[in-house]
């Protein structure tokens, strides 16, 4: 061997020179510095192609790939979140409502009564309680109570559709 | 957290556990959208096809025999979703896919770079940026993702003789290139 050809240094480089082969490099670049030079640049540039790194990836890309491959997962979530906060609105407002209206009737009992003991004057008071809570249910009361009941029936209505719709999804994903 | 094989990962989505999918994503983004942009010059072109190619992986998981390493498998959809981006410009495909035979020259690049550079490794580093593009893959894959010469052969659907050729081509004209513009002073 007189020189490095490109096969060998490559070969060098890989790993691949046999023993025989090895000895002959050797040789060569003992007695030839323009040979050694070759080599030591040939190695340089495999070093340098080592040290590639590789370009990052635009962030939240992970995210944006999931939200496509599972869509409804994160759909499902958000109308939950949604129906649940309504629901909860309301709870409080009938809520209040109800408070309101105990309180209301309360208020129209004598001082007298919480102290009696006597079991027809109980009587009484359970019939004046109800007399004054049916008469409760008359005029705004009734127009206010009829709304909330009817933003209830609604949300459960809504509720009701999108369970259906789910289960339906997923038995035809079974059968087909 | 248990560091996961792709075939655990992979068995886990095909039972049903798709969120698991995001494992995969995360270990093989940055490599891929390297390759993308290496292939597409475009950031832009380069993310919607990062996006295309999982979607792709994900759609055909069920198919996937662990036949070859997922590596192997992805990376040949992301190579073959970026052809199939640059199809139109046929002109450019002809060229970027010329024969293995061929040899190229940088000419005029070569002497921008050159310029512009301040030392060896950035000039290397730069001069891969501007090889065609088969040569620029083989490097990628075969220096950054440390994939074997077989296997990047199977992502580019070449034959492994010309794979080889394809990676001792480049280095030898990267050796010659450095020794054109003398480094070999600042090398030894």
């Amino acid at each position: 061997m007189k020189n490095l050809t490109d096969e060998i240094l490559n070969k060098y480089l890989d790993g691949e020179l046999t023993g025989k082969e090895l000895s002959e490099v050797e040789a060569v670049i003992a007695s030839n510095p323009d040979e050694l030079t070759k080599l030591k640049t040939h190695k340089f540039v495999d070093q340098t192609l080592r040290s590639m790194e590789f370009e990052l990836a635009p962030q939240g890309i992970t995210q944006k790939i999931m939200n496509k491959i599972l869509p409804g997962l994160s759909l499902r979530k958000k109308k939950s979140y949604f129906y649940y906060s309504v629901l909860g609105v309301f709870g409080v407002v009938i809520t209040s409502a109800l408070i309101y209206s105990v309180k209301l009737l309360s208020s129209k009992t004598s001082v007298e009564t919480l102290n009696i003991v006597d079991t027809e004057k109980i009587s009484n008071l359970i019939i004046q309680f109800f007399t004054n809570f049916k008469s409760f249910f008359t005029g705004d009361n009734l127009v206010i109570i009829g709304l909330c009941l009817t933003i209830i029936m609604l949300v459960s209505a809504i509720f009701i559709h999108d369970s259906y719709k789910s289960f339906k999804k997923k038995l035809d994903s079974l059968t087909s | 957290m248990k560091n996961l094989t792709d075939r655990e990962i992979i068995d886990s989505v095909k039972r049903g556990n798709q969120a698991d999918f995001s494992l995969l994503i995360d270990r093989y983004k940055h490599k891929a959208f390297s390759m993308l942009k290496r292939m597409l010059k475009n950031e832009m072109d380069a993310e919607e096809a990062l996006m295309d190619s999982f979607l792709k992986a994900y759609n055909s998981l069920e198919s996937f025999r662990h036949e070859a390493k997922f590596s192997t498998w992805f990376y040949r959809i992301v190579y073959n979703t970026a052809l199939t981006i640059i199809a139109g410009k046929k002109r450019k495909i002809e060229q970027e896919m010329s024969s293995i035979d061929e040899h190229f020259e940088l000419g005029d690049v070569d002497n921008k770079i050159y310029v512009e550079t301040e030392n060896a490794k950035q000039y290397i580093l730069k001069v891969v940026d501007e090889l065609p593009i088969r040569y620029a893959l083989v490097i990628l894959l075969y220096y950054v993702d440390d994939m074997s010469l077989n296997e990047i052969s199977s992502v580019l659907d070449i034959s492994l003789v010309n794979a080889k050729v394809l990676l001792h081509r480049s280095r030898n004209h990267l050796r010659e290139l450095l020794l054109k513009h003398n480094y070999q002073e600042e090398l030894l």
